[in-house]
């Protein structure tokens, strides 16, 4: 009876880290969408400190290293954009060594290949010059990540960042990345029945970014539509909140008048 | 009954335990008392924690009891441990202060000028600056050239430091010496160093008051690291009308083993040709070079490099002289082995440790004159740097050097005559010896209990055992930061190096003769202005003695000595987001009495004012000019004021005035360089690049041409002393 009610209680603690583990990890998930939403750094240094924690249980966990990753990988988009280059020196090393743990623990996993070709990417816009050596890296994992995983939204939503973000003669293409934005709303609608801990993250910024690159064509109609939709699915996200759909708004007044 | 029994029992378990809480609870703040938000607190082996907040306060419970390890982190600080003992309903309250990561092994920068041992502080150059800085060709020294401290005294790329010679700077390569970093040497200098940029990880350079590690140099040290294993395959093929290069890095065996090859022909003929002065040349200087790295990481933080390299170059120079017009024809070669292991041992200690040879011969031929030398440095060493505590650094090593060089041949008599018949001696002076050297250094922050007070004491020791000749170099420095923008620092210390090797020669030099000395004091002051621009401020001087002299009876003796003294002024950084560059000045007044100088008078090496504006404007991301304009005060030469004809050598031997009475004219240039990066296919990143050297055309020259009997004198042009269109590309395949 002893050994039993033992064995009972090893089976239960395993089943409640196991169980803790993945309720940090979905907590710390929701902190850094919520974050992100608001551009709150406090929010998603928390969600990256949840991540560690769990990891300090369980090194070898790929979701905790995944959001480890990913929680980097968006405060190095904000810390980029507001020119924080404190922030960014000190974490892009971490960032690419969690994504490249996170690949090796996923077996080639296609989500954590797409953000690192995403951060080569960052590297490149500090440094131009910087491309002759990093631009085939961030190239060729993204197209690993689509050769393994062709369908899915956010490596084409990173596809397509960089092929709107760079000049036309690396081969940036507001078209491409228009085509890559659509396809990758697409898929976003497509899909259901997401793992509880698989990635979700995106279809706002899908949104967003095909937005933007409609705003680009002059396809004002559109570019609107675009961020009232990723408002209506998230109506704190502050970046077409505040910033896209009132430039916008305001471009189209102006022209009205 | 069973089932009902199995839920009561899981119910126990799950909810039954631990339901009172302890908390835990305190602040997190760095060296200097300042909380740490986003500082990550928890118990190691448990999801219990908290982030601290924008003051750097946490809390949290934990169910948890018994001894307990409590960690904290925070990017760019080091991990902190506490051990504690949890008991239910109890607060613990923690104080936790977080050290800087400053043992690390990133890429190591360059630094203008050095207090200690600092490598990642004050002004820096990166090594992109070393790629983009217009007329450098790519080339560490010619950039390097650009720092306040480094005199415009040719256009060689030799490091004339603070009013030194070049051979008072010490080069190293991951530990090893190098006394021959150059390639197209003469009696002017190399031109370009030896060192391929591309194998280059990091570079720490200083123009004086170093650190007690670097011994046998008196006024500059140049120490280089070569790069890191390589996450991924890559290969990059590089032309131009004066060179052709290949480079390629690949991993070997996963991420832990990796290759490095760069290989590299230059050919001077194409250049001359567009750009005229192929008459100077019977033969064009070529040179070719390659080397080869191993490096294995074998844990987390351990590294063996294995690298290799090679090269030859030689050139034949159409010389006139009064008393012959021929060609200078010379040559080199020089090969380097080195093996280096690098650890850190328990976060705090880093352990380095190398094995290097390093050979270079040299043949040059004039007239009478022919000679060959061949300089070879074997060497062992050990560098340990351990992390005190948050306020204490401590360095220590010791290094064995065997020296041998050798000069055997021909050479003229007299200076004035070296024409195929004329007077001339044999030489066969050969120099060997072991060097031992050992240092300590200590770096103190807040002292006497005051927050912002530095100091850094250490000292060295030199044993040459064939010699019979020991010194001892205590050095140190002290540090006032009056707030996060400007600091105040003093250095003084004493720096002793052996003569050149050829003066031991007992037949025409003096075996017994003892190191130099210098005693460097210098004040600085460090500014910044903004995060991306800071501005450096230093007034030193260095007072030499000891310096080897003119002997009628001797030789030479110690009986030399002399001061260089001066102000330099670098303000480095970003003027917008798309403009950045730098501005070096620097002011010198040195004298000497030396070598056959038997009178204090000006130095070689006094350039009164040296004035350098480097910018780099990023016009597209794709497109990228530089600029860079130089200005200094002409070198100072001694002129012929009269000749004696010696009829039996039917030759004019010219009679010198005052010693360095006479200035060349001033030096002016400016260099231009368009970059435009473009991609041709997928994965293709090529860089092309049209540099125009001194594209003003001024006729800058580095001496006078006389005619036999001295009454006319044509100035000879510098290397540089026509414009000068350098067209390339390099790719990545």
């Amino acid at each position: 009876m002893k050994q039993l009610l033992a064995l009972l209680f090893a089976f239960v603690s395993l089943v409640r880290a196991q169980t803790e583990i993945e309720e940090l990890v979905l907590e710390g998930r929701k902190q850094i969408e919520v974050g992100w939403s608001s551009f709150d750094k406090q929010s998603m240094m928390d969600a990256r400190s949840k991540f560690e924690r769990a990891l300090n249980v369980e090194s070898g966990n790929k979701y905790a290293v995944y959001y480890l990753a990913y929680a980097e990988y968006r405060l190095l988009t904000q810390s980029f954009s507001k020119k924080d280059d404190a922030t960014f020196d000190q974490m892009i090393d971490g960032a690419i060594a969690h994504c490249e743990k996170a690949i090796e623990l996923g077996n080639g996993w296609s989500e954590p290949k797409a953000i690192l070709s995403a951060l080569y990417g960052y590297k490149i816009a500090k440094n131009w010059m910087s491309a002759i050596t990093l631009g085939p890296k961030s190239n060729g994992l993204i197209e690993e990540a689509l050769e393994k995983e062709p369908d899915n939204p956010r490596v084409l939503l990173i596809r397509g960042i960089s092929y709107f973000n760079k000049p036309s003669m690396f081969g940036g293409s507001v078209d491409k990345a228009q085509e890559d934005f659509e396809e990758s709303v697409h898929l976003f609608e497509l899909q259901k029945n997401v793992a509880a801990l698989d990635p979700a993250w995106g279809y706002t910024d899908a949104l967003a970014w095909l937005g933007k690159a409609y705003e680009q064509k002059e396809m004002n109609d559109r570019a609107l539509n675009a961020y009232k939709k990723a408002l209506s699915v998230n109506p704190a996200f502050g970046w077409v909140k505040y910033n896209l759909l009132p430039k916008l708004e305001g471009k189209l007044a102006a022209t009205i008048e | 009954m069973t089932k009902i029994f199995f839920t009561i029992i899981v119910f126990i378990i799950q909810f039954g335990f631990g339901q009172q809480t302890s908390m835990i609870t305190g602040s997190v703040t760095d060296e200097d008392g300042n909380g740490l938000p986003f500082a990550n607190v928890y118990i190691v082996k448990s999801f219990d924690g908290g982030n601290t907040d924008e003051q750097g306060r946490f809390s949290f419970n934990t169910k948890k009891t018994g001894s307990a390890e409590i960690t904290a982190s925070l990017i760019g600080y080091k991990r902190y441990s506490q051990s504690v003992i949890l008991e239910k309903g109890k607060t613990i309250s923690l104080a936790i202060e977080l050290k800087n990561n400053t043992i690390n092994q990133q890429e190591v920068v360059v630094s203008a000028s050095s207090y200690g041992s600092e490598k990642n502080k004050g002004i820096v150059m990166s090594s992109r600056d070393v790629v983009m800085t217009p007329g450098g060709a790519a080339d560490i020294f010619q950039s390097l050239k650009t720092l306040p401290g480094l005199t415009q005294v040719s256009e060689s790329a030799q490091l004339y430091i603070r009013g030194g010679d070049p051979i008072e700077t010490r080069t190293m390569l991951n530990q090893g010496s190098m006394y021959h970093p150059y390639t197209f040497e003469s009696s002017y200098g190399g031109l370009f160093s030896n060192i391929n940029t591309n194998s280059v990880k990091g570079m720490y350079f200083s123009s004086g008051g170093f650190s007690t590690k670097y011994g046998n140099a008196l006024s500059g040290i140049l120490d280089i690291e070569t790069k890191d294993e390589p996450l991924a395959a890559r290969y990059q093929l590089g032309a131009s009308i004066t060179y052709a290069s290949f480079n390629m890095e690949s991993p070997i065996a996963g991420d832990n083993l990796g290759i490095r090859i760069d290989a590299r022909q230059s050919y001077t003929r194409p250049m001359f040709l567009l750009n005229g002065g192929l008459d100077r040349f019977s033969g064009t200087p070529v040179s070719h070079d390659g080397n080869i790295s191993l490096i294995s990481k074998y844990s987390q933080t351990g590294r063996v490099k294995l690298f290799i390299s090679g090269g030859e170059d030689k050139q034949g120079v159409n010389v006139d002289r009064p008393e012959m017009s021929g060609t200078f024809n010379g040559s080199s070669s020089s090969r380097l082995v080195n093996i280096q292991q690098s650890d850190i041992i328990n976060d705090d200690f880093l352990l380095k440790t190398s094995l290097s040879h390093n050979r270079y011969t040299s043949i040059w031929k004039f007239g009478v004159l022919d000679l060959t030398r061949a300089d070879e440095a074997n060497s062992l060493r050990t560098d340990l740097e351990y992390l005190w505590s948050s306020r204490i650094k401590f360095l220590s090593g010791g290094e064995i050097e065997y020296r041998s060089a050798t000069f055997a041949g021909i050479i003229p008599t007299e200076d004035y005559d070296i024409r195929n018949n004329a007077a001339q001696q044999k030489i066969i002076a050969v120099f060997a010896g072991y060097r031992y050297g050992a240092y300590t250094e200590t770096e103190f922050s807040r002292i006497l209990g005051i927050e912002r007070l530095s100091l850094i004491i250490g000292g060295r020791v030199d044993h040459i055992q064939q010699l019979n000749s020991t010194w001892f170099d205590p050095r140190g420095g002290i540090g006032y930061r009056f707030d996060d923008q400007s600091a105040l620092k003093f250095a003084i210390g004493i720096f002793h190096q052996h003569p050149d090797p050829r003066l031991y020669n007992p037949t025409d030099g003096n075996s017994d003769l003892n190191p130099m000395k210098a005693v460097h004091y210098i004040v600085g002051y460090d500014y910044k202005i903004n995060e991306q621009t800071d501005l450096r401020v230093e007034a030193y001087s260095k007072e030499y003695s000891d310096l080897p002299l003119e002997d009628p009876i001797l030789n030479y003796t110690n009986g030399g000595y002399g001061y260089a003294r001066g102000i330099d002024i670098v303000a480095k950084g970003n003027l917008t987001s798309d403009i950045n560059g730098w501005i070096s000045y620097g002011y010198i007044s040195s004298e000497r009495k030396w070598m056959d100088d038997i009178q204090l008078s000006v130095s070689d090496y006094d350039i009164t004012h040296n004035l350098t504006v480097v910018t780099t404007y990023s016009i597209t991301p794709a497109w990228q000019i530089g600029t860079n304009m130089k200005y200094a005060t002409g070198r100072p030469f001694t002129p012929v004021t009269s000749t004696l004809f010696l009829s039996q050598e039917q030759i004019y031997k010219p009679l010198y005035g005052r010693k360095n009475a006479d200035r060349y004219p001033d030096y002016k240039r400016v260099d231009i360089r368009l970059t435009h990066l473009q991609s041709f296919y997928q994965n293709n990143f090529t860089v092309f690049f049209v540099e125009a050297l001194n594209i003003l055309n001024i006729e800058n020259m580095f001496g006078y041409n006389y005619s036999a009997d001295y009454s006319v004198r044509n100035p000879i042009k510098s290397y540089f002393g026509r414009r000068t269109i350098v067209v390339g590309c390099q790719m990545s395949l």
